[in-house]
């Protein structure tokens, strides 16, 4: 990530009350960007977002992503050269539930955003990047062991990935109709899409992941519970896709017809950790006798975990993961030791951003 | 057609989009077989030519979009909503490069809000009807099923997605869906005279050459409309039967024609000594695209009715009336 370049530069994020999008607020921050947050409120209470009070630093529009017209007039006023787009429903168990919003946030959100940004362009608004983030699941899942790459084909079964796939083909959509690469010289944008899977970091306290939910019953001092403690998940912290969010977003900047594409962002394959070992991890790392106890019930080992392959981002981008799986909950327990003390959070966020970025200063 | 299969005997059918191309067509079939057809129509009048109003005058209308959930799901509970045939669409190739969002609203939202309509209320059968575009581009033809449904451009898009929501209903909730997917529909009654077929027979009519913007050389499926209706029916006859519940079928007549072809068949049979006019205009469609009904046959025991000759002389004696009483 170069400071030089995002030093004043415009930028407009989308669900940036979110758990991911509050830390890249905070990364934005640290960079010298010129911040707008687009977004309903915090999805959770308490929130990274209100306990960062990052309201106080990036001026935030709290508006709906299905109300095109809102989201049209707030990037015809803000003129924002780089449009990050995180504004979803991010669960798989709330898609079962309630479709229908689902579909409305993740499809037809992308579509308006797409449509502003057009329309902006239009207008005479150079725009100039634009990244919408989606997620590893909007592969068809294959059930095979090999990790999915950029050209795999897009599907799934659920909602939450269906509505992925949708919004990565309504993307490619819009970028093969009105942001083509053979008009790049009139329209200017580079139009990329991002896919990572679940991260963790401090100020998550979003329903049914594993971390949040050992977290909240290490700070009520209780005794925690695994169902699954054979599978085999990988774990990446935050900062490492966002970090190549931003990598993206400086190449596209300047040169969009190189990296108009979607993109991997996902852990090392070493970093896969069995549920048992991450558990075992935070309470050794908690202190305070902290304790786990495996549920009874049949425990099976889950064969077809689904890997990203991220040789592109790796070889096009320079980008690479640069907290493995211990380190990544070293910072998880650290974040929440100080909420715990009452701390300041923001001060925690900038020191391991810090952290992250000079290991960022030191490879180059 | 099989008009008389006690199956459909009774049977409380919605159809969406009946004002339509195919949705007429399929309306008159149901109404034939004993169906009690309830159509979906956007906005208040009937805008659509006078030739079909009669036989729109049997059934029951509900009025209103697609957009509107709880209008969809208060009609499948006042008729009793047994089958739904979904065939509202934005179905304009160049609409959708036009107004995008439009096309994604009535195409994807619209088949999103029908299905989570059935969803909560006991439908025993829904087709979807998709198209040969929702496969996107693929140098490798003909498409069978398992091809990846990858479009590229807006409209091809609208119909991926749609599609791809519909397996996702049938894997995630079990709504017992099917998916069609036909290649360009022609037949009597398409008055969208941007499509190939209704363009090159009016400009004959008129004593006009026909025009080919391309260089002629694209090759696509042209399937009659009667067969897509049977299609249709036969498919929704056999669901339960066959347990094809989620699955996509490709219907075509396995003859795919260059729009050369196309045009210069149609000269002949109107015994037309009129010269098409090529325009050679860039096009960067896929050159070849056409379906195998490999599946169709084998799993239904479909086959097509109609030849293209045979379809294409159907079509051109309908379009001849159409314009002698229009003119």
């Amino acid at each position: 990530m170069n400071k030089d370049f995002w030093y004043g530069k415009k930028v407009l994020v989308t669900g940036h009350t979110g758990f991911k999008g509050s830390w890249l607020c905070l990364l934005l921050y640290s960079l010298g960007a010129k911040v707008t947050g687009y977004s309903m409120r915090p999805p959770t209470s308490p929130s990274l977002f209100e306990l960062c009070r990052i309201d106080q630093l990036i001026p935030t529009r709290y508006a709906d992503i299905r109300d095109i017209n809102t989201l049209q007039s707030t990037i015809l006023e803000l003129m924002p050269e780089i449009v990050i787009h995180m504004a979803a429903q991010p669960l798989v168990r709330a898609s079962y539930l309630n479709p229908v919003e689902t579909y409305e946030i993740n499809v037809m959100g992308t579509v308006h955003l797409l449509e502003a940004v057009r329309n902006a362009i239009h207008k005479g608004i150079p725009i100039k990047a634009v990244i919408n983030v989606t997620t590893d699941k909007c592969y068809g899942n294959k059930e095979w062991f090999w990790g999915y790459r950029e050209n795999d084909v897009l599907g799934g079964y659920d909602p939450y990935s269906s509505s992925k796939a949708c919004s990565e083909l309504v993307t490619e959509a819009y970028r093969k109709s009105f942001f083509n690469l053979e008009d790049y010289e009139s329209h200017g944008v580079g139009v990329a899409t991002a896919r990572a899977g679940n991260v963790i970091g401090g100020g998550d306290w979003a329903v049914d992941r594993l971390i949040p939910d050992c977290i909240k019953t290490l700070l009520r001092g209780e005794k925690i519970k695994i169902r699954n403690p054979y599978a085999i998940r990988p774990w990446q912290h935050v900062l490492d896709p966002l970090s190549g969010y931003l990598l993206l977003v400086e190449k596209l900047y300047s040169d969009g017809k190189q990296y108009s594409e979607g993109w991997n962002f996902g852990p090392d394959d070493d970093s896969g950790k069995s549920v048992e070992w991450v558990v075992k991890s935070l309470c050794s790392k908690w202190g305070e006798d902290a304790t786990y106890e495996i549920e009874n019930g049949r425990h099976l080992h889950e064969a077809h975990q689904l890997r990203l392959d991220c040789s592109k981002a790796k070889f096009k981008l320079g980008w690479y993961p640069k907290w493995n799986t211990e380190c990544a909950i070293d910072k998880v327990i650290e974040w929440t030791q100080a909420y715990q003390s009452n701390s300041d959070l923001m001060a925690v966020c900038m020191k391991q951003i810090d952290e992250y970025r000079n290991i960022d200063m030191k490879s180059i | 057609m099989n008009s008389m299969n006690p199956f459909w005997k009774d049977r409380n059918v919605l159809v969406t989009g009946c004002t339509g191309f195919l949705g007429r067509y399929l309306v008159n079939e149901l109404t034939k077989s004993g169906v009690n057809v309830t159509g979906l129509i956007r906005g208040k009048g009937l805008n659509s030519s006078s030739f079909h109003e009669d036989l729109c005058s049997n059934i029951n209308y509900v009025h209103g979009t697609l957009a509107d959930l709880p209008m969809i799901q208060e009609a499948l509970e006042k008729y009793e909503i047994d089958t739904v045939f979904h065939l509202a669409a934005q179905s304009i190739v160049g609409t959708a490069n036009q107004n995008p969002v439009h096309t994604f609203e009535t195409n994807i939202r619209g088949t999103w809000n029908l299905l989570e309509a059935c969803r909560h209320h006991p439908v025993k059968r829904i087709i979807i009807t998709s198209s040969e575009k929702s496969y996107g581009h693929h140098t490798r033809v003909p498409l069978d099923e398992t091809f990846p449904l990858q479009g590229r451009q807006p409209y091809d898009v609208s119909k991926s997605c749609a599609d791809l929501i519909a397996h996702t209903y049938f894997y995630t909730y079990k709504l017992p869906v099917c998916i069609t997917r036909f290649g360009n529909v022609y037949g009597g009654g398409d008055l969208n005279f941007n499509r190939i077929i209704p363009q090159t027979i009016r400009s004959i009519i008129h004593h006009k050459s026909p025009v080919i913007r391309s260089d002629g050389t694209f090759v696509r499926d042209y399937f009659h409309v009667e067969d897509a209706i049977h299609a249709m029916m036969l498919l929704a006859e056999k669901m339960e039967e066959l347990e094809i519940a989620g699955e996509a079928f490709n219907f075509s007549n396995e003859k795919p024609l260059s729009v050369l072809d196309v045009v210069t068949k149609i000269l002949t049979v109107m015994n037309s000594d009129l010269h098409p006019i090529i325009l050679k205009l860039a096009n960067n469609e896929s050159k070849q695209q056409f379906l195998s009904a490999q599946k169709a046959e084998e799993v239904l025991g479909w086959k097509p009715i109609f030849s293209f000759d045979v379809g294409l002389k159907r079509t051109i004696e309908w379009y001849k009336e159409y314009f002698r009483l229009g003119e």
